[in-house]
């Protein structure tokens, strides 16, 4: 398909991991040959994972085979695979524990469990995984095998699945916080659970308040969005007030880390 | 040309980038012509369906939706078959095919000996994807074949064409936006140097040389008076000075000394000649044979001009740098040679000698200079100086009168002439690699990272059976010669299949080996299909 490809080959092992997590591009033979799909970049993150989970590791020879695999330039394999923390470029160990250090699990430990482990070539820092109330929080890669989550962690805890072991039953979720109060209580998936424990109280108490009120409210509260902008939420509330815009608006669900700043 | 009426390909560039449907029969593009395969992969990208009809898996065919890798020299019967299952299947254009053409019944009764378990035997391609293709070209909304050497290097060059332009006439594939047959020119204006009369049996703008008529416009101009006669193509005069008829030759940017097939017979014939003049920008090897050489100016940056394209576009070419040394513009050369035989043709510009064909060539008529370099070029037909030019030709055929319907021309397929023996057991087809050019004189005097040099490129399983490694050298017979090469391995060819490039008759020259056997009507060569047998010469590392 016209692309070059420089670097080594591919190990048998790559190559399998690569051709079990995406089609062929072709079917059949010396006389016939049918491409089955023209469009092959949303294989690629899928791909990437599987050689990570499979090797360890994403090397050279298996960017190259990806390439060749999906009908991409090298270059762009690379330039997604080097994206991402959990995707190694160079030979890492088959585990690896990625000790997160982002807000939540600041303020319950994580530093200091990085601080506990430091010198070691098998663990680093990772930004949020996803496990804010029971930090803090680590996650291990097992290259050949499942990767495992390890909440309320400890340095114990960490070294026994480096070494091998089996993951430690998770924590249980944190309850009787004031943010996470209904964790572990209320069922997620059940509307009825959430408003028998005073869910929504915030939003009749909104719609009682009034638009204006809300306003208000918030840019007294100095408020700001956490997309790097440091933009006051009063403002953007405000600034969609205006009753010439229209009165029906979408709000998108927002990323972990950042606080609801996109919802109009 | 006999069935259409003009010799020139039916659509435009842009329409390749928006049609529903393809097929590249016979061509690799996007070696030969990269130009004209960027606008089909823009079409590709935008979800035309590609087809791709070569005995190799080449770098075109790679691209394809669907390739079918044929038995060389079996194009007639897979186009004769995909016609029996397009009428079999109710799929014919009934209605165009009554308005705009003639001679259907006998065509119908030609391909209906084409079974597909017959062309299946001939092509090696199973029944099933011959129909499946044969249904889709048919019922996609609009679509073109486009073909170059891959179906003109045969001694049924012109049969080869006329398949597949009944296949356009079967469905209604030409003569409208986006439905075509394009045959893609090899040479920058090699489409030109034809439309300008540069052809035995052509005087410029398609005037028939046996006509009295035509002759006659031309003699009133150009004031002296032109044989009713046609004269010798290429191969004609190769044979015409084997037997001694052909005595002298004035050969112009062509160095047939390494192009034609059987160089060895080539070179015979023009050693034999009393004198031959050679012009061109470098010192060929036919040059080297020449009794006196005019060295010219390269065209495209020295002289004053206009070149056609394979869309039948004309555009201007202007002068950027003076010609070196003693070398002359071509007109230079012909105006002088002229003089010397004492006739006094002043001192034309290029502008004066294309208005003079403007008011000969009616397709050429409202192409000024002026308005090609307003407008970039302009598709002849071009009649007049309010004329746009013509996007696509033949719309004359979608009229509800039709004055001049387009011909059937049934069509059998021969095999190969070259045949395969078990002395001679292994089919060689030649062909191009990207950054090569022909015999390889404009295209040898550069180092190019990509460029390998000539190698026998063999099937993987063959090598092996050979006992051939890449890098070993070997010598490749056919009847006619034989050269020595390195192997290469290449997966695009199967068992049976092999492959040489022209570029390097310096180094190996390929055309010792082919077989100069050439279609009576169009006169190319049977370049594509060789009968070679493998020798083993020393490996590489010993």
């Amino acid at each position: 398909m016209d692309l070059k490809f420089a670097g080594p080959p591919a190990t048998d092992a790559e190559r399998a991991a690569i051709t079990a997590a995406a089609p062929p591009a072709f079917s059949g033979d010396g006389r016939v040959m049918r491409l089955e799909s023209r469009d092959r970049r949303h294989h690629l993150l899928p791909v990437l994972v599987a050689v990570q989970s499979e090797i360890g590791h994403v090397s050279a020879g298996a960017i190259d085979e990806i390439g060749r695999h999906l009908h991409l330039p090298p270059a762009e394999v690379y330039a997604v695979a080097s994206f991402y923390a959990l995707i190694a470029l160079e030979e890492r160990p088959a585990r690896v524990a990625h000790v997160c250090d982002d807000t939540a699990c600041r303020i319950r430990g994580g530093p200091e469990l990085l601080a506990s482990l430091a010198g070691r070539d098998d663990v680093r820092a990772t930004p949020c995984i996803g496990q804010c109330d029971r930090g803090p929080a680590v996650y291990v890669q097992v290259a050949g095998g499942e990767d495992v989550v390890i909440t309320g962690a400890d340095r114990g805890r960490v070294l026994g699945v480096l070494t091998g072991g089996e993951a430690p039953e998770p924590e249980p979720h944190v309850v009787g916080d004031r943010l996470l109060r209904h964790v572990g209580s209320a069922d997620p998936e059940d509307i009825d659970s959430y408003r028998e424990r005073d869910g929504f109280r915030a939003l009749e108490r909104a719609l009682e308040m009034g638009p204006d009120a809300v306003i208000a409210e918030l840019e007294a509260s100095n408020l700001r969005g956490r997309g790097g902008a440091a933009f006051p939420t009063g403002t953007k509330w405000k600034a969609v007030r205006d009753p010439r815009r229209p009165s029906t608006w979408c709000a998108t669900a927002t990323n972990r880390s950042r606080a609801p700043s996109r919802t109009g | 040309m006999a069935v259409l009426g003009a010799g020139g390909g039916t659509s435009s560039y842009e329409e390749i980038e928006n049609t529903d449907l393809v097929i590249l029969w016979g061509s690799n593009a996007r070696n030969a012509h990269p130009i004209f395969f960027h606008h089909l992969l823009r079409g590709v990208s935008r979800g035309a369906r590609l087809y791709a009809v070569d005995p190799r898996r080449s770098e075109s065919a790679q691209w394809a939706d669907t390739w079918l890798g044929i038995d060389v020299g079996s194009d007639i019967a897979l186009a004769n078959a995909m016609a029996r299952v397009i009428i079999d299947e109710g799929l014919a254009h009934r209605d165009f095919i009554d308005r705009a053409t003639t001679g259907f019944e006998a065509y119908a009764e030609t391909v209906s000996t084409y079974t597909l378990g017959r062309a299946e035997e001939i092509t090696g391609i199973p029944g099933a994807v011959i129909a499946e293709t044969a249904v889709s070209y048919a019922t996609a909304s609009t679509a073109q074949i486009c073909w170059t050497l891959g179906i003109t290097e045969h001694h049924t060059a012109t049969d080869n064409v006329l398949a597949l332009i009944s296949l356009a006439l079967l469905t209604g594939h030409v003569g409208r936006y986006g439905s075509g047959l394009v045959p893609v020119r090899g040479q920058n204006n090699v489409q030109g140097g034809g439309d300008m009369g540069a052809l035995p049996n052509k005087l410029p703008g398609f005037a028939d040389v046996e006509n009295a008529d035509d002759r006659g416009r031309f003699e009133a101009v150009y004031g002296a008076s032109i044989p009713a006669k046609r004269g010798w193509h290429l191969t004609q005069m190769f044979e015409a000075m084997d037997a001694g008829k052909l005595r002298g030759l004035y050969v112009i940017g062509e160095n047939p000394a390494q192009s034609e097939a059987d160089t060895a017979h080539a070179r015979r014939a023009l050693g034999g000649l009393d004198f031959m003049v050679v012009q061109d920008i470098f010192l060929t090897a036919t040059a080297e044979m020449a009794d006196v050489v005019f060295p010219a100016a390269a065209d495209w940056c020295e002289a004053e001009g206009t070149v056609t394209s394979s869309e039948r576009r004309v555009q201007r070419v202007r002068r950027a740098l003076a010609p070196p040394g003693e070398a002359r513009t071509d007109i230079d050369i012909l105006t002088a040679l002229a003089a010397a035989m004492g006739t006094d043709w002043g001192r034309p510009s290029a502008e004066q000698l294309w208005d003079e064909l403007r008011s000969l060539s009616a397709v050429h008529a409202g192409m000024s200079y002026r308005r090609l370099d307003e407008l970039g070029g302009l598709q002849w037909p071009c009649p007049d100086e309010d004329h746009p030019g013509s996007q696509f030709l033949h719309a004359r055929l979608w009229e509800p009168e039709v004055a001049t319907p387009a011909p059937f021309m049934p069509v059998e397929w021969l095999p190969p002439l070259d045949r395969l023996t078990d002395e001679y057991p292994l089919r060689l087809t030649t062909g191009r690699h990207l950054d090569g050019y022909n015999t390889g004189v404009q295209s040898g005097g550069f180092d190019s990272p990509m460029r390998n040099g000539c190698t026998l490129d063999l099937a993987p399983e063959d090598a092996e059976r050979l006992g051939l490694a890449p890098g070993d050298r070997v010598r490749v017979v056919s009847r006619r010669g034989s050269v020595e090469a390195p192997v290469a391995l290449d997966a695009g060819l199967r068992p049976g299949l092999a492959f040489m490039a022209l570029h390097y008759p310096d180094d190996v020259d390929v055309n010792q080996l082919t077989l100069d056997q050439w279609d009576p009507k169009s006169g190319t060569a049977e370049f594509k299909a060789t009968a070679v047998r493998v020798e083993r010469l020393e490996a590489m590392t010993s």
